[in-house]
C-alpha cells in the first residue's frame, strides 16, 4: 500500500498577509491486501429495534431482510457481531448474553453466518431509543480486537429520546478512536444533526434511507466499503512553525468534515488529525489553513508540513509554503483547488442555513441562502447537490442563484438535502478562457 | 560553494602526454607551457531546498535543531541554500550571483569557461512568473557554456540553451508560464567580443570613469524609446518599463532569436555582464560609473561591490555581476612577461 500527497496552493503572499491556505490531496494506491499484511476486519451491525420500526412494519421487515442477507454473505474470517438497539442495547449475535460471557465478536463461517441470519430474521420492534447504549455495546464488542479495522453501521428510524443527550455525547467520547461508525436514518422521523454528530465524531458517513426498499443495497454497499479497507488508523500529522496557529484542517473530498477539533498534540509544533481506515484505492482532499507570523518581502517559510502517518510511521508528506512578495502577478494567482473547496464549504453552510431559516419560517433568508447554494452547486458542477436542491426550490436562474421556495416539500427531500449537503465534487479542469486580443496581457518581468 | 570543475579537451600535456591538473599553466613533467587553461567552472544547480547538515543555526531565529526539509524546524524560515549567493573567480573572470533582498530565491544563473585565448561567459535570469525559473536559468547557462567552450557558435549555444530549458521536467501551475529565462552570452577575445542577447541582462564596457552599455534590452521601455513613442526618462518611469518583450521558454515565439552584437575591443578595459537586479539601480551609465568607484579593485571585489551596492539600494531582484578583464593575458603579468620574452 502506497500513499502519496500533493499540495495545491498559491504560496505567494502579499506583504501583510498571514493566512496560508492549501489543499492537500492524499491518494492511496496498490492496496491489494495480502493475507500477511492486511489487518483483520471487524464489522458491527447495529439495527434499531425500537417500537417505531414496526410502524409501518415495512421498516423492520426490510431491516431483517437486509441484515440477514448481508451477514449471510460475509467472507470467511471476518469478525462480526449484530446489536439490536432500543432503549437498551443487546448483542443478539454472537449471543454471549445467554452464557453470561462478555459481549464479543465472532468469526464468520458457515455456521455463524446461518445462525446470525436466523437471529436477524427474528428481530422484534419493541421499546424506545437510546443510541448511546448501542454505541457503548459496540465498543464492548470490539474491545478484544484492538489491531483490527473496526467499522460499525448504525441504522435508526427515530430520535434519541430514551436517554439524555449528554449520555450520547459521553458514549461518543468513550468510542472516539476505538471504532468508526456510519449512520443511516430511515424515513423522516430521525434527527440529521444527531446522526451527523455520531458520524463526525466516529469518522463515518451519514445518509438517509428514504424508502425501506433501499436498505438492502445500502447494507451491501457498507460491507463492500468496510471489507475494502486495507489500513487502519491513518493520521495527518501536521507540523507548523513556532508562533503559528492551525486555523482549520478540513477533509473536503469526498465529503466535508472538519478535523480541527480532533487534533491530538504530538509535540509543541505538531498535532495528529485522525482520518480513520483507508481502502487501497482511495483519494481524499484536505483543506489546511495556517496563520503564520507575518514575514518580510523575500522571506520564504514552511507554513506546514503535512505528513501521512500509518501506525507511527510517516509514509508520505506534502509541504505548505509561504513566500512573501511584492509581485502582484504572483500574489494575485488563485489556486483553483483552494477556491473550489472554499466554495464547496460555503455551499454546505448555505444549504444548512437555508434549511434552518425555512424551519424558523424566515423565508427571505431561506430563499437567499438556498439561492446561493444553487449558484455554488451549479458553478462547481456539483450535479448531485443541484438535483437535491431542485426538490426544495424552483430554480429560475442557476447562474445568478435566483430561486423560489417550493411549497409542500416532502420531509425526506429536505432531510436528503441536509444529509448530503456535505458531499463535494472534485475540481474540474475548465478550458482556459480565450485571451482577449484587444488587450494583450503584459509580458513577464525577469 | 559548489563547483564542477571538468577537464577540457586536452587530457594530457600536448608535448609529453603527461596527465595535467586542470588549471595548471606548465606541465609538471616536461615544463612545456600548457594551453591557457582547460577548466570549465560552473556553479552546480542545487535543489532549492537542500537540507543543511545540523547544527546550523537558523539565521532568522537562531534555532540549531533539526531542519524540516531545508526549513528551520522552529520558525519555519527557509535555511540558506547554496544558490542564494555564489562566487566564482578564475584567472581573468569573476562572477557573483545573489538572491537580493526582496526575492525569496535566486533565479539568476551564471556560467563561464576559460579557453585557449578566449572566455565564454553567460548570465541568465529566470522569469519569476513561471514555474522553476531558477532551474531554467541554470540549465540555459550551463548548456550554452558547454557549446561555447567547444566552438564560438552563438546559434548552436542558444539552441542548446533552449533545448535544455525545454527538457526540464516541471509540474504546470495555474497562471504561471513554463520554465522561462533571459539569455546573455559573450564570447570574449582580446580583439573582439561577440554577444547574443535575448531579454534584459545587460553588458557594459567599462574603463576608468566610463561605462558604455553594449547590448540593448528586449524590454517595454526600450521598445518605446526605439519607436520614438516616449523619451528615455518617461519610458523608464512607466510601470511597464521592466516588462520584457522576448525571453526563452517553451511558450515563447520560436522565431525569437538572440540579438547579435559584435564589439571591437578598443583597448584595455573590463566587460560587465549583469542582470537587472543591478541595472535597476544603474539605469544610466553614469550611475554605474559612480557605483564602480575610483579605487582599483580586483574582478571579484568589483563584482561583490556591485552586488552589495544593489542590495543596499533595496535588492529588489536577484543580482548577478560577471566581470571579464581585457586583454585576457594582461590579467596574468607573469604570463605576459614569459610570452613577451619568448616572442620572436
Amino acid at each position: 500500500m502506497n500513499f502519496s500527497a500533493s499540495t495545491y496552493q498559491n504560496e505567494f503572499l502579499p506583504s501583510d498577509a498571514t493566512e496560508v491556505h492549501a489543499v492537500v490531496t492524499v491518494t492511496a494506491t496498490n492496496g491489494e491486501a495480502t493475507a500477511a499484511t492486511s489487518p483483520e476486519k471487524a464489522v458491527v451491525l447495529i439495527v434499531d429495534t425500537s417500537g417505531s420500526m414496526g410502524q409501518p412494519s415495512t421498516k423492520i421487515r426490510a431491516a431483517r431482510q437486509a441484515l440477514a442477507a448481508s451477514v449471510e454473505e460475509l467472507p470467511d474470517g471476518t469478525w462480526f457481531a449484530v446489536i439490536s438497539g432500543s432503549h437498551e442495547a443487546m448483542c443478539v449475535y454472537p449471543p454471549t448474553y445467554a452464557t453470561g460471557e462478555p459481549p464479543s465478536l465472532v468469526r464468520a463461517d458457515a455456521m455463524s453466518r446461518a445462525e446470525a441470519g436466523a437471529v436477524a430474521r427474528q428481530l422484534r420492534p419493541e421499546g424506545g431509543t437510546a443510541i448511546g447504549t448501542w454505541l457503548d455495546m459496540a465498543r464492548d464488542v470490539f474491545a478484544g480486537h484492538p489491531e483490527a479495522i473496526k467499522l460499525a453501521y448504525l441504522l435508526t428510524d427515530g430520535r434519541n429520546e430514551s436517554e439524555p443527550h449528554r449520555n450520547l455525547e459521553a458514549a461518543l467520547q468513550r468510542c472516539t478512536g476505538v471504532f468508526q461508525c456510519d449512520a443511516r436514518g430511515v424515513g423522516s422521523d430521525w434527527n440529521v444533526s444527531e446522526l451527523r454528530l455520531i458520524t463526525s465524531t466516529l469518522l463515518g458517513e451519514v445518509d438517509i434511507i428514504a424508502d425501506p426498499d433501499e436498505m438492502d443495497d445500502d447494507f451491501r454497499a457498507f460491507l463492500e466499503r468496510a471489507l475494502g479497507k486495507a489500513v487502519a488508523d491513518v493520521r495527518l500529522r501536521i507540523w507548523a512553525p513556532q508562533g503559528s496557529t492551525i486555523k482549520f484542517v478540513r477533509q473536503v473530498a469526498p465529503t466535508i468534515d472538519d478535523l480541527t477539533a480532533k487534533a491530538t498534540p504530538v509535540n509543541p509544533l505538531t498535532g495528529d488529525f485522525p482520518t480513520g481506515a483507508w481502502a487501497g484505492d482511495e483519494s481524499r482532499d484536505y483543506h489546511v489553513c495556517v496563520n503564520v507570523p507575518v514575514g518580510k518581502v523575500g522571506d520564504e517559510k514552511l507554513a506546514a508540513r503535512v505528513s501521512l502517518v500509518v501506525g507511527d510511521q510517516p509514509v508520505s508528506q506534502a509541504l505548505v509554503k509561504a513566500i512573501w512578495t511584492d509581485d502582484h502577478a504572483l500574489t494575485a494567482r488563485i489556486s483553483p483547488q483552494v477556491a473550489h473547496y472554499t466554495g464547496q464549504a460555503e455551499l454546505a453552510s448555505a444549504i444548512h442555513e437555508g434549511l434552518e431559516a425555512r424551519k424558523q419560517g424566515d423565508n427571505d433568508t431561506a430563499t437567499v441562502r438556498l439561492g446561493r447554494a444553487v449558484q455554488l452547486a451549479h458553478e462547481s458542477g456539483n450535479e448531485g447537490t443541484v438535483k437535491l436542491l431542485q426538490k426544495v426550490v424552483e430554480v429560475d436562474d442557476p447562474a445568478t442563484g435566483t430561486v423560489r421556495l417550493k411549497r409542500g416539500v416532502a420531509a425526506v427531500d429536505e432531510m436528503a438535502l441536509d444529509t448530503r449537503s456535505t458531499r463535494t465534487v472534485r475540481v474540474t479542469a475548465k478550458p482556459a478562457a480565450p485571451a482577449d486580443p484587444a488587450t494583450p496581457a503584459p509580458g513577464p518581468e525577469a | 560553494m559548489a563547483e564542477a570543475v571538468t577537464a577540457g579537451a586536452a587530457a594530457g600535456c600536448p608535448a609529453c602526454g603527461e596527465p595535467i591538473v586542470s588549471g595548471d599553466r606548465f606541465c609538471e613533467a616536461c615544463g612545456n607551457e600548457l594551453p591557457f587553461t582547460e577548466a570549465a567552472v560552473t556553479p552546480v544547480p542545487e535543489a532549492p531546498v537542500a537540507p543543511l547538515v545540523p547544527p546550523v543555526a537558523c539565521p532568522s531565529c537562531g534555532n540549531q535543531g533539526e531542519p524540516v526539509e531545508g526549513y528551520c524546524g522552529a520558525c519555519g524560515m527557509r535555511l540558506p541554500a547554496p544558490r542564494d549567493h555564489q562566487e566564482v573567480e578564475l584567472q581573468v573572470v569573476a562572477g557573483v550571483t545573489d538572491k537580493g533582498v526582496r526575492h525569496h530565491r535566486n533565479e539568476d544563473a551564471m556560467a563561464m569557461f576559460i579557453g585557449d585565448g578566449f572566455v565564454a561567459a553567460l548570465v541568465c535570469d529566470g522569469v519569476s512568473t513561471t514555474v522553476n525559473p531558477d532551474v531554467a536559468s541554470q540549465a540555459a547557462a550551463d548548456a550554452a557554456c558547454a557549446v561555447l567552450a567547444e566552438r564560438p557558435d552563438h546559434d548552436a549555444a542558444y539552441d542548446a540553451a533552449r533545448a535544455a530549458v525545454l527538457a526540464t521536467a516541471y509540474e504546470p501551475a495555474p497562471d504561471l508560464g513554463p520554465p522561462s529565462c533571459t539569455y546573455l552570452a559573450a564570447m570574449v577575445t582580446d580583439k573582439r567580443i561577440t554577444f547574443a542577447s535575448l531579454g534584459d541582462c545587460r553588458s557594459y564596457w567599462v574603463t576608468p570613469g566610463s561605462a558604455t552599455q553594449i547590448t540593448v534590452d528586449d524590454s517595454w521601455a526600450e521598445l518605446q524609446i526605439a519607436s520614438g513613442a516616449m523619451s528615455r526618462a518617461d519610458a523608464y518611469a512607466h510601470p511597464n518599463a521592466h516588462v520584457i518583450t522576448r525571453w526563452l521558454a517553451d511558450d515563447a515565439d520560436p522565431a525569437w532569436r538572440p540579438t547579435r552584437v559584435d564589439f571591437d575591443v578598443p583597448g584595455p578595459g573590463r566587460l560587465l555582464l549583469v542582470s537587472d537586479g543591478l541595472w535597476n539601480y544603474t539605469i544610466e551609465p553614469a550611475t554605474l560609473v559612480a557605483a564602480i568607484g575610483d579605487e582599483p579593485l580586483g574582478r571579484l571585489e568589483l563584482a561583490r561591490r556591485l552586488v552589495t551596492f544593489a542590495n543596499e539600494a533595496g535588492g529588489s531582484d536577484n543580482i548577478t555581476v560577471v566581470v571579464v578583464d581585457l586583454p585576457l593575458d594582461d590579467a596574468h603579468p607573469k604570463d605576459a612577461d614569459l610570452k613577451g620574452s619568448s616572442a620572436p
